[in-house]
This record gives structure tokens, C-alpha cells and sequence, in this order.
């Protein structure tokens, strides 16, 4: 089937098998900061910003896609001046191997877009679906507390 | 003296711009033309006799290019680890329950599952061994080879033991056992293979020993070492996980590709790779501790299993570190300690991030707090009574000289974490609510450094430097990032030596072409081991560069020259800058290259008698941890935790921070959440719906305190630390969760219902 999307802001259409799932799909077309952590819809390390809201890439066919707006890792910030998260998860230490890295991002995003003066509370609860192994989240919350500090100011 | 100018401070990792962008190159990111994918047709009993096997079937499914087994392997049928045991795929005998048979090679992954439905076999099942004391009765001999299914044992023996027991005011004798731990790294094993036409092999993949991958892809295919070039990709996690096991995966994809001629990716799924992998070994511990009335640690006696699996891969190693630490960081004149490495038929388990030590721990460091109670002293108190001190002994009988934490780390947590007025609060806490109860606990522990005696041909590590015209200056080493920052902290440490900004130092990726076997990465011994190699590579690039400005009367000879604030200087005087002299030199065809040989102190450990310097250095670590318990659920949640660790220098704090926090989370699912459950020898919580890992719902509140107290043979005094932070975590929640509850628990993990089933049969 054909399906229209919004992806990274940008209109697109794509002939697919509409049992792909996103994940395989997001991956092939070479957006490859989705990353495949478990496949079960359990780790986030997949998680795409879906209409607005974090979603795991790994639990959606291709056809439930269809005419619906897509935001992924590769579409924030820009080379030169990437996006406040991002900046704030570099300056903070919040990384170590990366792998979760992209979904951890994308759900502070989801967060931050709608509740700009997040609580601790409000964090935790809307990375909880992400798991990191290697940072023990103390500096990946301190790095989305910082952002939104960025992003309230500009 | 240079100016230390990024040494000690938090610089921003070198890796985290491209990794927040979402642009790091893993393993499943690699694109080749031609690429295949890799799968593996697995046993599906514990042990057993394959009869008969069938692939012809198999082989005609559309999009399959190569079904292999043992037959197809023209090397040697083996995983080199330590003893040779373990054969990539079954030749007879199955010993494990998804043990390797066939491997399959297709062009999409429904054809490797349709493939693997037409496999035919047919197996006569033989009798098991699961648990650790099935092995010690020998119910079935798991392999003939180890005919008491015991895999390694150790016997170290020092002091009047029988006469510190006659002699005790008080004596206590438990047992103890300790679950399975998976890593749980992010990004599942992955490897790609690919080779020329000149039967050159070049692995792409996440690793932590590039050295180890290379052996085993050329012990499988039967060439030179100098054929198999192995490349470090940005690897997603390891802990441990990749330090043996990726030579099996890098050995899948080598064949294969072998066989078909194209380049061949293997990447695990989360189930195969939790059902088939490493993991923290299981334990059984007999822990009896002799004290003094006054509180002194007077004699240890400890027979210490380990559930080895059914090959012994890492086991002997993994089995030593936690013999030597079986004491924990205590003066102790008495100690008899023997450990078994046993072998079941389950899947073998290896290296995990503490390696062998954190199930020893949680006995020992349980052991304190039952004896601090009996004999009315506070549970720190009988840490700071018996902590080691300069010229202690240890159970190997090696005299502690330098650089030794273990009281600053207690003195301090203490202090930070507010242990007696936490104390008082919690008193009144408790008084005031029936069904919820909190307790504060401690435990403490030291950690040998780097390899050590069991080490052996591996304790070394190799540097390459080299510098541009431009005054840049890139360097190589063989220990590997996998997350932990290596790359940062070793640029860190080469910028400061060379006095030039950190920006101007780039890291090589790890690759097998650069530098020479320096060993594994594990054993926290990156910073240490490579960073004295970076040390002596550039000491060796300096001197090349002061010859040449005594030979142009740039300077003098003998005075003294620095590199700082990327200028050169002469007994404090400006002479040039460190780009234009890099171009003088360039232009004057000095040699900008070298290559550096870094062997650690000697450590003179006999395994005959069990004594000597076990390892060159040890670092510290105490953790204080308040915990709450739901007297409805029986579910522990952890409060806050403070971590104070010892490791001689921090030469990136916010890195070192970041190792802290992660590992005391691992260690949070070690204590709680992680078991990992089993039918027979079959894993069933072989993915994240089954098998939890702590989420940023479970952390508390975190603090990690560093201490310093920097070792002279370190780069700049840095010891090592990687692999502390997990390591005595589980025995400070069991103490809380006694001080809440007056109820004590001997097993792993710290399980809501064997605390309910404590209430339930009083």
C-alpha cells in the first residue's frame, strides 16, 4: 500500500507492506538513530514522537501509520546547533553507550513540548518506559531539567 | 610538572555530540553489499546424544545460501577461553540447553526461521545436573574431562584458623545463595564479518577484547592472526557481557561468511541473547565469621560455589577475584577459603561486572551486620574497627603500602549520608507508621585493580601516538570504549602530557591493526593500563621533540623544558608553540610516531599455597543506603543510597559520577528486581517483560562521593574503579531491609515474598 506521512517535518509518500513494523521500516529508509533494543515494546530504545505522543516503534505496523505525523531522533536540532535536549544531555553527562540515547531524548521531547516546567515527578514518569542500563537516569534527569530550563528561555 | 590542565576536570565526553544526534555507527548500522544475515539452530534439551541431523531440507528453502555444522569448520571446533573446552557447535554431546548446532546463513530472517523449522533431529536425552549441589553429588558427570564436574578449585589458608575459633567471643555460621545476573546492555550482541579475496577477515563489532575476538575467529577458520583484523563499532553496553562471549558471535559470522563468500552481520535478538549468553554466575556460600567481644574480626572460614555452566569459559578467573576478596577490606589473621567453579548443564556464565566478587559480598558483608548486632555495636562502627590500614595484611598475605581508602570512604559516607541522625529519624518514623518501616544500612568492600596474578601474559598494554604537522596528536590503544568514556579520559590524560588542548587530541578507533595484544578490557583497568601506555609514548615523542630543539639551539641541553598552555618552555620562558614546533619538526623529518610497551608492577601471588600480592593496587568503596519496606506488599524501595568510593584519581569526576550512578542501579536489580527464572535448564525471563531491570521509577535518590587518595603508579594517580559501584550494593539493601524489619535474608535476589514468608512463619 502507499502511505503519506508527516516525517520530520517533511511530507512524504512511501510504497510499503503494511505489516512492516515502524521499526524495520524507519531503519531500512536509513533512520537508523531507531534503535532495536528487545522487539517487545519494553526498553523505548525504539520510541519515535508519533502525533505528538512517545510511541515504541517496535509495536506498530507500517499501515497504522498512514497520514499521520512522525518526529524521530534525526529530526531535532540541526548539525550546527542541535536541540536544547540535546545539548543539555551532552553538557549534563547523561550519555555513556548511547544505545538508549535517541528514545530517552525523544520521550524528554514528547514531555517538554507540552508541560515546559516539568516536576521530578512529571520526568520519571514520562521516561519510565526507557531503559538505560549504563547512567542510573540521575543525569539524564538532571539533563532534561536543565533543557527545559533552555527551552523556557528561548 | 605539566600544568595538569584537563586531568580532574569534567570535560564533555568526545563521543556525546554524535551520540545524542542519534549518529553513531553500531554494529546493526552497518550497510555492505551482498550482506547477509546470520542465525543459529539451537539445542533444545540440557544433555544429551544427537542421534541423527539433517540439513538437506533446510538448505533448498528459498533465500538460504549456507547451512553449516562442526563438519563445516575448517579450523578448530572451539571457543579459546582458558581451559578449551567449549566447541562452537555440538558435535555429540549437547550440554546445554540452547547449545549451538547449525548455523544458517539467508538473505532475510524468515528464511533462517523457515530454515530452522527444517532442521531434522533427532536426540537421546541423557541425565542433568541443574543445581550446584546436583554437581557436587555428581549426579551426572557434565563433562569427562573435569571427572568431579569441578571446574577449578582454590584453597587459601593463612594464620591458626582452628585456634581464632577456640578462641571467639562469638561465632556465626551461615549459608547463603545468589541468583543468575544478565547485563541487560542496551544493544544486543552484534558482530559483522567480512573477507577479500586474499582470505583476509576483517569483524566489525561490539566487544570489549578485540584480541580475543581475533583468536577465536582464527582458531575456527584455521589462519593466521595476522588475517583477522578486528574493529571495535560503537559498542552499546557490555558490563561484562562482551568480554568471552563476542568470539562466539564473531566466530558465527566468520564461518559463515567463510562459506558464502559475503559479507555476514549476526545480531542477536533480546531472547536468544539472554537465553544463550553470560551471565553473573550463581552461588552458594558457607560464610562462618569468629569476632572478639570488642568487635574484631578474629578468623573467616568460607566454602564459596560457584554455578559455573557447562563449560568453563571464564570460570577459573572469575572464581579466583572472588576468592581473594572473600574477606572484604578487613584485617583478618585467620582464614581458610576454598572455592569450587562447579558445572551444570545450563548455559555458561562468564565475566559481569565484579566478577565473581558481588555474590562473596553480599555473604561477608551480611555477616558484619548479624555479628555488629549480637555483640551491640553500631553496623559502621565494626567496618571502622576492621578496615584495613597501611601495612595490614590481606588473606594472601600481602602488606598493604599505598593508597589505601577504605577508612576515608567510611569516614566520609558516614559523615555526607548523616548516618545517626538518619538513624534517630528513622526510629520515629517507624514508630509512627504501622505499615510501612524503614531501615539504613552499610556494607563496604575493596577491589583489586586490573588483572592481577591470574592475569598472567595478559597484564600489559600498548600505546600508539602519533603527531600531525598541524601539532594535532591522534592516539591508538587495544582496551576498548564501550560506554564508559575511555576514549575522554585517555584524551584527557594525552592532552595533559603533551600540555595541548584536548580539542587538538583525537582517540583511533580500536582496531587489532593499530597496536599489539594489550590484553582485555575488564577488570577496570583502562584508565590504569592504557593510560600509562599513552604515558610512555608521549614521554618517548617529547624527548624526540626536545632532542631536536637542543640540536637546532632551540634550547639548551639539560635544562628543564615544559609542555604547557600548548607552548613549549624553558625554565619558565616561552620558547615556541607547540603547532609550530610540531611543523619545525615535521619539516626536519623528526620521528613523530611511537609506539609504547606498558607492563604493571609484578604481583607474586602462588596458586600453590594461596599467598602472595594477589593484585598491584586496590581500590575502596562504602555505600549507605535508607530503604523503605511495605509491610502489605513486602516490596523494598530504595530511599536514597550514597556511594563513597576510593579509586586514587578521578581524572574525569562527571565520568566517574556516571559510572557510580549506573552501576549502583545494577546493583539496585541485583538486590531487587532481576531474577531470573528457570525450567530446568531453560531460561524463561529471556526478555524485559519477564526479566526487570530497574527503570528511573526505582532509583531514589542517588549520591556519589569520591575520594581521593591518588596511587604514585597510576597516570596521574588514577587507579581503577569501572566495576565497584554494583559490587556492595545488594548487601547494604539486605542490612536496611534487617534494620526495617528485624528480618534477615540469605538469598539473591532480596525477593518480596521470601520476606513475606519471614513475617508469615513467625
Amino acid at each position: 500500500m502507499k502511505i503519506d506521512i508527516k516525517l520530520n517535518g517533511q511530507r512524504k509518500s512511501f510504497e510499503v507492506d503494511p505489516s512492516e513494523k515502524v521499526l524495520d521500516f524507519l531503519r531500512r529508509i536509513g533512520l537508523k538513530g531507531v534503535k532495536k533494543g528487545c522487539s517487545t515494546g519494553d526498553c523505548g530504545s525504539c520510541a519515535i514522537i508519533l502525533d505528538g505522543k512517545i510511541v515504541n516503534s517496535c509495536m506498530l505496523f507500517v499501515g497504522q501509520i498512514d497520514g499521520h505525523t512522525i518526529e524521530t531522533i534525526e529530526g531535532l536540532g540541526t548539525i550546527e546547533e542541535p536541540h536544547p535536549i540535546q545539548k543539555a544531555f551532552v553538557e549534563e553527562g547523561a550519555v555513556q553507550c548511547g544505545f538508549c540515547i535517541p528514545g530517552m531524548i525523544l520521550a524528554a521531547k514528547a514531555l517538554l513540548d507540552k508541560k515546559p516546567t516539568p516536576s521530578i515527578t512529571d520526568i520519571r514518569t514520562a521516561l519510565s518506559g526507557n531503559l538505560c542500563r549504563c547512567t542510573g537516569y540521575v543525569k539524564i534527569e538532571k539533563a532534561v531539567l536543565k533543557a527545559a530550563k533552555m527551552m523556557r528561555k528561548k | 610538572m605539566d600544568k595538569k590542565k584537563y586531568v580532574g576536570r569534567s570535560i564533555v565526553r568526545k563521543d556525546g555530540e554524535e551520540k545524542v544526534k542519534g549518529s553513531s555507527i553500531y554494529t546493526d548500522d552497518i550497510i555492505l553489499s551482498g550482506l547477509l544475515f546470520a542465525g543459529v539452530y539451537r539445542s533444545n534439551v540440557e544433555s544429551g546424544k544427537i542421534i541423527k541431523l539433517g540439513i538437506e531440507k533446510a538448505k533448498k528453502v528459498p533465500g538460504v545460501k549456507a547451512v553449516l555444522t562442526y563438519k563445516d569448520i575448517p579450523g578448530r571446533n572451539l571457543v579459546p577461553v582458558v581451559f578449551d573446552d567449549q566447541p562452537l557447535l555440538v558435535e555429540k554431546r549437547i550440554r546445554y540447553y540452547g547449545e549451538p548446532i547449525a548455523l544458517i546463513a539467508a538473505e532475510s530472517y524468515e528464511a533462517i526461521e523457515e530454515a530452522k523449522d527444517k532442521i531434522e533431529i533427532e536426540v537421546e536425552k541423557e541425565p542433568r545436573v541443574i543445581t550446584i549441589e546436583e554437581s557436587i553429588k555428581k549426579k551426572h558427570i557434565v563433562n569427562k574431562r573435569f571427572s568431579e564436574n569441578i571446574f577449578q578449585e582454590y584453597h587459601i589458608k593463612r594464620g591458626g584458623v582452628k585456634e581464632a575459633f577456640q578462641n571467639a567471643d562469638l561465632i556465626i555460621k551461615n549459608k547463603y545463595s545468589t541468583n543468575y545476573q544478565e547485563h541487560a546492555y542496551l544493544e544486543t550482541q552484534s558482530m559483522v564479518a567480512s573477507h577479500d579475496l586474499n582470505g583476509r577477515f576483517s569483524i566489525f563489532g561490539s566487544m570489549q577484547c578485540p584480541f580475543y575476538v581475533q583468536e577465536g575467529v582464527a582458531t575456527i577458520l584455521g589462519i593466521d592472526l595476522s588475517r583477522v583484523t578486528v574493529n571495535l563499532m560503537t559498542t552499546g553496553g557490555a558490563f561484562g557481557g562482551k568480554e568471552d562471549v563476542p568470539s562466539i558471535v564473531a566466530e558465527i559470522a566468520a564461518l559463515l561468511s567463510y562459506k558464502t563468500k559475503k559479507p555476514v552481520k549476526y545480531i542477536l535478538s533480546r531472547e536468544e541473547d539472554i537465553s544463550v549468553m553470560s551471565k553473573r554466575h550463581p552461588a552458594y556460600i558457607e560464610y562462618e565469621s569468629a569476632f572478639s567481644k570488642n568487635g574484631a574480626l578474629l578468623g573467616v572460614k568460607v566454602n564459596y560455589y560457584l554455578d559455573a555452566g557447562a563449560y568453563s569459559t571464564l570460570t577459573p578467573i572469575v572464581l579466583w577475584r572472588g576468592v581473594i576478596h572473600a574477606i572484604g577490606p578487613y584485617t583478618c589473621d585467620a582464614v581458610e577459603i576454598n572455592g569450587y567453579g562447579m558445572a551444570t548443564n545450563k548455559v555458561p556464565c562468564g565475566a559481569y561486572r565484579g566478577f565473581g566478587t558481588p555474590q562473596i559480598i553480599f555473604a561477608g558483608e551480611s555477616q558484619m551486620d548479624i555479628a555488629a548486632e549480637k555483640l551491640g555495636i553500631d553496623p559502621v562502627k565494626i567496618r571502622e574497627i576492621n578496615a584495613f590500614k597501611k601495612g595490614d595484611i590481606t588473606a594472601t598475605g600481602q602488606k598493604l603500602k599505598d593508597s589505601i581508602g577504605i577508612r576515608d570512604t567510611i569516614r566520609v559516607g558516614k559523615k555526607e549520608f548523616k548516618w545517626s541522625a538518619r538513624k534517630d529519624k528513622i526510629e520515629k518514623f517507624n514508630a509512627k507508621n504501622k505499615y510501612k518501616k524503614r531501615g539504613i544500612g552499610a556494607a563496604s568492600m575493596f577491589y583489586g585493580v586490573g588483572l592481577g596474578a591470574r592475569g598472567g601474559p595478559l597484564q600489559k598494554g600498548s600505546a600508539l601516538i602519533s603527531i600531525s604537522k598541524d601539532g594535532s596528536v591522534q592516539f591508538a590503544v587495544g582496551t576498548t570504549e564501550m560506554g564508559q568514556g575511555m576514549y575522554t579520559v585517555l584524551s584527557q590524560i594525552a592532552a595533559d602530557y603533551f600540555g595541548i588542548s584536548v580539542e587538538n587530541v583525537s582517540p583511533s578507533r580500536v582496531t587489532t591493526e593499530k597496536v599489539s595484544d594489550s590484553g582485555p578490557t575488564v577488570a577496570s583497568r583502562a584508565t590504569f593500563i592504557s593510560g600509562n601506555a599513552i604515558k610512555l609514548a608521549a614521554e618517548r615523542l617529547k624527548s624526540n621533540l626536545i632532542k631536536f630543539m637542543i640540536k637546532k639551539g632551540i634550547v639548551k641541553k639539560g635544562s628543564k623544558i615544559e609542555f604547557k598552555n600548548e607552548k613549549i618552555y624553558e625554565t619558565g620562558r616561552f620558547i615556541i608553540g607547540f603547532k609550530e614546533l610540531s611543523e619545525k619538526a615535521w619539516l626536519n623529518r623528526v620521528k613523530m610516531i611511537e609506539a609504547s610497551w606498558y607492563l604493571p608492577s609484578m604481583t607474586t601471588y602462588n596458586n600453590k599455597n594461596g599467598q602472595g600480592d594477589a593484585y598491584v593496587v586496590y581500590s575502596y568503596t562504602t555505600n549507605f543506603v535508607e530503604i523503605e519496606v511495605d509491610l502489605v506488599t513486602y516490596q523494598t524501595t530504595v530511599i536514597s543510597l550514597y556511594s563513597a568510593e576510593e579509586f586514587g584519581k578521578a581524572i574525569n569526576p562527571t565520568l566517574a559520577e556516571g559510572q557510580i550512578e549506573g552501576g549502583t542501579v545494577q546493583g539496585i536489580g541485583y538486590s531487587l528486581y532481576e531474577d531470573m527464572i528457570l525450567e530446568g535448564g531453560k531460561i524463561l525471563s529471556n526478555n524485559f517483560s519477564t526479566y526487570l531491570i530497574p527503570t528511573i521509577m526505582d532509583i531514589g535518590e542517588l549520591k556519589p562521593i569520591i575520594v581521593e587518595k591518588p596511587f604514585e603508579e597510576g597516570p596521574f594517580g588514577a587507579k581503577g574503579m569501572g566495576e565497584m559501584p554494583l559490587m556492595a550494593i545488594a548487601p547494604a539493601i539486605g542490612n536496611a531491609i534487617y534494620s526495617a524489619t528485624k528480618k534477615r535474608l540469605f538469598n539473591l535476589p532480596l525477593r518480596s515474598e521470601d520476606l513475606y514468608n519471614e513475617f508469615k512463619n513467625k
